[in-house]
Formats: C-alpha cells, sequence, structure tokens
C-alpha cells in the first residue's frame, strides 16, 4: 500500500486537484489517509500550509487558481481560511498587547533585593525540598487532573457519539439535542398556531431545521429575539441544497433560549429577513 | 430530474445498521465511537478532496457500507477498506452527477475569496484564546507567524533547530492553531461574546 512515490509534493498536487480522481496515486492516497493517523496528520499540516502562503500572497499564479476553484470549494475549508487570515493578522499584535499588558502589572518582591539576599545552606536545601515536593506534588495533582479530565471527555465523547448514532436508528431516544422543524415563516398570531419546544436543563442544544424554497447564494445569519431584544445572533450558515430549495439547520445552545414566545429571524442573501416563532417552554 | 447530485436514495434498516455497530465492536458504546470516528474519516476524506458536500457523501458512503456490510457478513475484514473503495465509487459517481449537472446550467459560480474584514468579536475572541495557551506554545506560534518573506523563513530555520527539525515544528505549530481555531470558533458561538 505504501508507495514511496507519494511525497509532500504529490500530496500537495492532490490537495490541489491536480491528480485526477481516477488515478491509482488518488486512490493510494485515500487508503493511506484513512489507515495511517500520522500520514493523515501530515495532509492536515500541508493543508494548513496551503492556506497560509495562500494568506501570505506567495503562491503561483496557477497555485492561487487551484486553492480558488478547487481547494477552497469546502465551506470547512472556508472557514479554516478565514481563521488563518485572523492568526496570521492578529496574533502578533495581540501576543505583544497581552506581554505589556503583564508587564505593567505590579511585581511580587523586588529583583534587586533578591540578589543581595543570601541563605544559609540548610536553608536552601530545605527550599529545594520543598520546592521539589511541591513540584512532584503538582506534577501528581496535575496527572490526576488530566486522567480526570480525559475521563470526563472521554464520557462526554462517548455521550455525544452515541447520541449522534443513535439519531440513525430511529427506536432510541435523542438525549441532550431538541430538534425543532420550523416549516411556516410568519409572525406569531396565536400561541395555539405556534411550534412547540419543551427544554430540559438536560438539553445543551437546540435544533432547528428551515426548509427555504430557494437555495442562497453565501452564508446565512440568524438572531434569536424575544419581545423585540436580540437574545442570540450568528453568522456564517450555509444552507444545504435539496431538491427545490435548501435546508438551513441552525444549531444554538439551550441555555440561551427564552422561554415563551421566540422570534428567529434569518437573513438570506438576495431574498432578505425571514421570521420564524416557536414557543418554548421549559423545566427548571 | 435529480437537481441536486448528493440527493440519491440507499437502502439503510435499522437491523442493517445494528448489525454494522455489532460487526465494528461488540461492545455497544466502542461500537458507536467507532463508527463515528470513521464516518468523521470519511468526511475529511471528501473535504481533502475538494468537495462541497462532503457530510451527505459520507452519509451516502457509510450507508452503502452498511447495507453490503449486512448483506455479506465476513467477507470483508476491514470497515477502512471498505470504506476507501466505496467511497471512491460514491466520489466518481458524484463527480459524473455533477459534470453532467454542470453541463445542463451555464451559469456556474466562481467562488470569491475576497479579504473580510474581522469583527471586534472575533479579535476579542484570539486575544482570549492566545491568553489560554501555554507560554512556550503562545511564544512559538508569535514567533511562527510573525514576520513575512526571507525574515519569516530565518526565523522557521531558528525554531525549528531549538524545536528538534522542521517537521516537528511544524506539526507543533498545526496543532496551536487548530487550538487556536477550535477556540475561537466556540468562543464566537458563545453568548457572551455576543
Amino acid at each position: 500500500m505504501d508507495n514511496p512515490l507519494i511525497n509532500e509534493a504529490t500530496i500537495r498536487a492532490c490537495l490541489l486537484g491536480r491528480i485526477g480522481p481516477e488515478r491509482e496515486t488518488s486512490a493510494q492516497i485515500d487508503e493511506r489517509m484513512l489507515a495511517d493517523p500520522e500520514f493523515s496528520l501530515l495532509i492536515d499540516v500541508i493543508e494548513d500550509e496551503i492556506l497560509e502562503e495562500y494568506v501570505d500572497g506567495v503562491l503561483t499564479a496557477a497555485d492561487i487558481e487551484a486553492v480558488e476553484n478547487h481547494f477552497l470549494t469546502p465551506p470547512e475549508r472556508q472557514r479554516k481560511l478565514r481563521r488563518m487570515r485572523l492568526i496570521s493578522r492578529h496574533v502578533t499584535d495581540l501576543a505583544e498587547e497581552n506581554k505589556e499588558e503583564a508587564e505593567a502589572r505590579p511585581q511580587a518582591g523586588s529583583p534587586k533585593r533578591a540578589r543581595v539576599l543570601t541563605f544559609p545552606r540548610t536553608r536552601i536545601w530545605a527550599e529545594v525540598a520543598a520546592a521539589l515536593a511541591l513540584v512532584s506534588g503538582t506534577i501528581y495533582f496535575w496527572d490526576q487532573q488530566r486522567e480526570l479530565r480525559a475521563a470526563v471527555n472521554e464520557s462526554r465523547q462517548e455521550a455525544a457519539l452515541l447520541k449522534q448514532a443513535q439519531a440513525r436508528t430511529p427506536q432510541v431516544t435523542n438525549a441532550g439535542v431538541v430538534s425543532l422543524n420550523l416549516l411556516v415563516p410568519g409572525l406569531s398570531r396565536g400561541n395555539q398556531d405556534l411550534k412547540q419546544v419543551h427544554l430540559t436543563p438536560n438539553d445543551e442544544t437546540l435544533q432547528l431545521a428551515i426548509p427555504l424554497s430557494v437555495r442562497p447564494k453565501g452564508r446565512l445569519s440568524a438572531q434569536l429575539k424575544q419581545r423585540n431584544a436580540v437574545v442570540w445572533s450568528s453568522e456564517g450558515w450555509v444552507a444545504r441544497p435539496v431538491e427545490g430549495g435548501a435546508v438551513l439547520k441552525i444549531v444554538l445552545p439551550a441555555a440561551v433560549v427564552p422561554e415563551g414566545t421566540c422570534q428567529l429571524t434569518v437573513h438570506v442573501p438576495d431574498v432578505g429577513d425571514v421570521d420564524y416563532s416557536f414557543n418554548v417552554t421549559k423545566t427548571q | 430530474m435529480d437537481t441536486h447530485p448528493v440527493a440519491k436514495k440507499t437502502l439503510l434498516t435499522p437491523e442493517a445498521f445494528a448489525s454494522f455497530l455489532l460487526w465494528l465492536s461488540p461492545d455497544q458504546t466502542h461500537a458507536a465511537r467507532k463508527y463515528l470516528d470513521l464516518r468523521q474519516e470519511v468526511v475529511k476524506l471528501f473535504i481533502r478532496k475538494g468537495c462541497a458536500h462532503s457530510e451527505e457523501l459520507a452519509d451516502r458512503t457509510l450507508d452503502r457500507v452498511i447495507s453490503i456490510a449486512h448483506l455479506e457478513p465476513g467477507k470483508y475484514s476491514s470497515a477502512i477498506a471498505l470504506c476507501c473503495g466505496v467511497a471512491r465509487n460514491v466520489w466518481l459517481e458524484y463527480l459524473r452527477e455533477k459534470k453532467h449537472e454542470s453541463l445542463e446550467n451555464d451559469r456556474v459560480a466562481t467562488p470569491q475569496f475576497v479579504e473580510e474584514e474581522f469583527t471586534e468579536q472575533e479579535v476579542r475572541c484570539l486575544s482570549y484564546c492566545l491568553n489560554q495557551l501555554s507560554v512556550q506554545d503562545r511564544d512559538l506560534i508569535v514567533k511562527y507567524h510573525q514576520f513575512q518573506g526571507r525574515e519569516k523563513i530565518e526565523i522557521r530555520k531558528q525554531l525549528a533547530d531549538t524545536f528538534g527539525g522542521l517537521n516537528k515544528l511544524r506539526i507543533a505549530a498545526y496543532r496551536i492553531r487548530l487550538r487556536l481555531h477550535d477556540c475561537v470558533s466556540s468562543c464566537v458561538q458563545r453568548p457572551a461574546y455576543n
């Protein structure tokens, strides 16, 4: 399976869409990326570097064309591009600002004084011993904490995994995520007409599925309001094209959703704002 | 006609899915985790191919894999290998459908990746996320992105020398960026920052 001819240049060519999908090299890269985590990591690194070079403007004209017409097609990569630009442009300035802020804080103890102080030998050894005890204690607790965090993450991941996997088997309930289909846009006329959703303290997210009769070009933004006050807003949502239109899935944290009648305003490019109302009840 | 290239019907049944999970592992939790890892890998595979519908194609691939594994249990030794073959077929079909579709529609949108301004919130989130990094990681990522052109190359050479080689440095920088990316993404979604 390992082909010595697959090197970084080949991977890069593949990522830029220069290796035809029917070619054997393409199949070999696919196989290796699924089977070999280190190879997969290398591809991640090269992907990031392509984005960085694009942001820095150091790619050739042919590479820029390949990046724009092929590499950046997936929305996931477009999001990565935005973050890469953010990091490239602001990371140095921000680090400098943070450093200045830290330096401006009052220092504990004078460095001059520390230099002239001398300690008896026994005290030095006692301090060394105390420092070692502190270090080993810290390492121990850090290790414990790490294990604990790993266990918590694992259990969270398991819960999330189960949740997603069970979503594909209809007989299992879907705890933690509440879904609501918002079919009919329009302002609320009475609570009886409104879609109802019930949230419990265990619910982490509210997933709203909105069918659209158009296929929006570009990204959509959404605002959740109650009595005209915005309680949550987010942008950059992409509607998934389907036959006859598109489906927009918006996921928002359940904690921000207030009880009572809520209005979701979706801004669709070239269409304008579309409002959906629904009623929320909560178990405290 | 089906205008969307990924809107194909599949024959997935709950029984087939349950037997597929069993094939992955007799332990239900482990099987679920393996399934989602597998799905994640397949999604990634399609993204790397430059596909705009990676999630849908991954589902289409897995639905077929599940049906195949259900119909012919024991024929395939590894789910990864089976996924790889099926994903390749799904991808080639998708490209054919897409080609057909773009021939029907003369208008093909050219993507625009113009430089966008960042919101104050994004910059604030980046600052917050930088502060969440360890001092070493923060120093590394700042130096890594500090300069342009010749200076950047020189700095990276120096960093590589102290970091045990260029590849280690690239991987470390990638991992820090990934953490920043995830941190900024979740930070901008947080209501406190909205």
